[in-house]
């Protein structure tokens, strides 16, 4: 927009100073070709007058200036024949008076620039003639001149800076949103829309613009939806299946070793396969957003004690759990459910894929609540780190995931959850020397804050 | 005689296979069990049959499982077991409004399914320690645990098996705060941790047929960040 202000201004003080320059060059030599012209008719009629030998120049001044607009000026030797008074001696230019008494016919600009003056001999005789043509109007004219331009100068470079001013809010401004929009969507935010405001080419880029990138939301949700789906459906198959292997299960004794061996491991699979399902379900669920959180206030000190307490019935209380402050400080709100998925997730990690001893420790901190799962086993090391927390990424590959008991969506599942509360999960690890993960939760209390 | 007659467990799913091995499994533990495969077949069996149980899919094809609860429920204290898919929103809160008394999610454990049928069964046959004159009063509510009624200034009130238990249990001991986790083991038998969602909605049944107005419970009251209590 500056640019084609200055462009403007530029374009303008250009025409501007060149109209100017060419009136002026144009007037001038226009003035002196008529006072040329003049003279030299002056100059004829002078020679006609003085042939007879008693012509009398003061008449001759009075019939020449009769003629026009200009003062005379005769000399004769000595003698000077003015046409009007304020002709003095000083009003001719030396320069042009040399050249006229040389013989030469010139003209030349009074200092003051009010007059343009003519000087010739007339033949024949030996008298000069000086005309005197006034060009003031010439100045007044080209003064006008110059405060036209100036006015319209300024209101070309005014207009200039309106027409860019709407040109900017009506094609630069949204096609700059448009890019912006467009920058957005390919981040991932699929709702960008942009505003249609009018029903012009910008209007119509704005349209389709919305259009493709609803179809583009439309598209990654099916896809979403699709996993879930294909959970959705193995439900009850599954269900089948493990209503089968557990009859089987329960009439073991009933078999050959060998079929009641092929059934246990067909039931730890169908394990395996129902939490593979559950977590399917929930990180599809997790990604199709918007999640419903069924907030209400808890104790996460509390909360991590019931959770610890139920796997350590089966872990027989193997890990220690620590929480640092009053009530009121690892209060907070949030939706109980996840807060528990979260939790038990990372101390079954732990108690997995780590070694004893186990530690949770809580405390409260600025507004945040720490909560720390540390435990002693191999640790995880410096390339597997940062990719710890993606679906189904498996640190050791040659471990049997059937030796887990996650499906590999466990940490990313938690992952989400921790941000839907607007908090994050980290990790620190030294390898050989244990795991770290810290779950990092903004506090929010009864005020709101 | 001493012929203990078996319990008969209506099963409703649409999917044949399922229909089968849970029977089969069923049966095993001591059941009777009669399948159908749609709302419109189970409603038809109800009518000839009178089973102790009801066990419904939420999903069945033509009228939806909790049409059907909802209908059963107008008519009898029948319980009613869901099955439902795992879902974090609405269906068990959905069904449980319905009227179901408690819900297993697909895919189960036998063992899982077999103790909810036992526990179900349990508060249904009616109270353990049948002293026979027991009464307890509450408000407006007058409690008979043995005959397993209620009645409010005089009326009967038709609770459904595990509303009347829940009920009886914190009526049992006014003004005692029970935990969601305390009425999950006591009431529904839940010897893990189960979702307190099914004592909410429950209790919310419970306070649409007892209470004079529901919003502003006068009989069974919330203690904030606890659980609930019957003021004695």
């Amino acid at each position: 927009m500056l640019a084609f202000i200055g462009g403007a201004l530029l374009v303008s003080v250009l025409v501007a100073g060149s109209t100017y320059y060419l009136a002026d060059r144009y007037l001038v030599s226009q003035r002196i070709e008529a006072a040329t012209e003049q003279s030299f008719s002056n100059i004829r009629l002078a020679v006609r007058y003085v042939e007879p030998e008693q012509a009398s120049l003061a008449e001759l001044v009075g019939l020449l200036e009769a003629r026009g607009t200009f003062d005379v000026l005769l000399t004769k030797g000595e003698q000077w024949f003015p046409s009007s008074i304020s002709i003095t001696p000083g009003s001719v230019p030396d320069a042009l008076l040399e050249e006229v008494r040389r013989g030469e016919v010139a003209y030349h600009f009074r200092r003051d620039e009010s007059h343009l003056v003519f000087g010739s001999p007339i033949p024949g005789s030996d008298i000069t003639a000086f005309f005197f043509f006034p060009v003031h109007e010439v100045a007044e004219a080209l003064a006008l001149l110059w405060k036209v331009l100036l006015a319209v100068s300024v209101g070309a470079v005014m207009l200039a800076a309106i027409v860019a001013v709407r040109v900017s809010r009506h094609v630069v401004h949204p096609v700059r949103l448009a890019s912006d929009a467009a920058r957005r969507v390919a981040e991932g935010l699929l709702a960008t829309r942009l505003p249609v405001a009018e029903r012009d080419e910008i209007g119509t880029m704005a349209h389709s613009f919305n259009e493709m990138a609803a179809a583009l939301e439309e598209r990654i949700a099916r896809e979403r939806r699709f996993v879930g789906d294909v959970s959705h459906e193995l439900r009850t198959p599954l269900t089948t299946l493990r209503a089968s292997a557990d009859y089987l299960l329960e009439r073991a004794e009933e078999l050959p070793e060998a079929h009641g061996r092929a059934v246990e491991l067909l039931s730890a699979d169908l394990d395996y396969l129902r939490r593979l399902v559950d977590d399917l379900l929930d990180i599809s669920r997790l990604e199709s957003g918007p999640v419903n959180l069924s907030l209400e206030r808890l104790n996460v000190g509390d909360l991590v004690r019931e959770v610890v307490a139920r796997r350590s019935r089966s872990a027989d209380g193997e890990v220690r759990v620590e929480v640092e402050g009053a009530g009121d400080d690892l209060t907070t709100l949030a939706d109980k459910r996840r807060l528990e998925r979260v939790v038990g997730n990372l101390v079954d990690n732990a108690l997995t894929h780590g070694r004893l001893p186990v530690t949770v420790r809580v405390a409260s901190a600025n507004g945040t609540i720490r909560l720390a799962v540390e435990d002693r086993g191999p640790g995880i090391g410096g390339r597997d780190l940062p990719r710890i927390f993606d679906r189904f990424y498996k640190a050791d590959p040659s471990r049997p995931r059937l030796d887990g008991r996650g499906s590999g969506l466990g940490l990313a599942i938690a992952q989400e959850n921790a941000r839907l509360h607007g908090g994050e999960i980290d990790v620190e690890s030294i390898p050989g020397a244990g795991a770290t993960f810290v779950f990092r939760l903004p506090r929010i209390s009864e005020e709101g804050g | 005689m001493g012929l203990v007659s078996k319990q008969l467990i209506l099963l409703v799913d649409d999917d044949e296979r399922l229909r089968e091995i849970v029977g089969m499994a069923l049966e095993g533990e001591g059941y009777r069990v009669q399948p159908a495969g749609s709302a419109e077949e189970a409603t038809e069996l109800l009518e000839q049959e009178d089973p102790d149980l009801l066990i419904l899919d939420v999903m069945l094809p033509g009228q939806d499982g909790f049409e059907l609860c909802r209908a059963v429920r107008t008519r009898s204290p029948l319980p009613i077991l869901m099955l439902t898919a795992k879902t974090d929103t609405v269906d068990v809160v959905v069904g449980l409004e319905s009227g179901a008394d408690d819900y297993v999610t697909k895919p189960f454990v036998t063992k899982e399914l077999v103790a909810r049928i036992r526990a179900l069964l349990r508060r249904s046959r009616g109270p353990e320690d049948g002293d026979g004159q027991r009464r307890i009063a509450v408000g407006d509510l007058e409690i008979l645990p043995d005959a397993a009624s209620v009645t409010k200034r005089d009326e009967p009130v038709h609770l459904t098996k595990t509303e009347f238990r829940l009920l009886t249990t914190m009526a049992s001991r006014p003004n005692q705060v029970f935990t969601r986790e305390m009425l999950l083991s006591q009431v529904w038998e839940y010897d893990y941790f189960g979702d307190s969602r099914i004592v909410d909605v429950h209790i919310r049944r419970l306070r649409s047929k007892i209470e004079d107005d529901p919003r502003r419970p006068a009989v069974v009251q919330t203690v904030r960040g606890i659980g609930y209590k019957v003021v004695g």
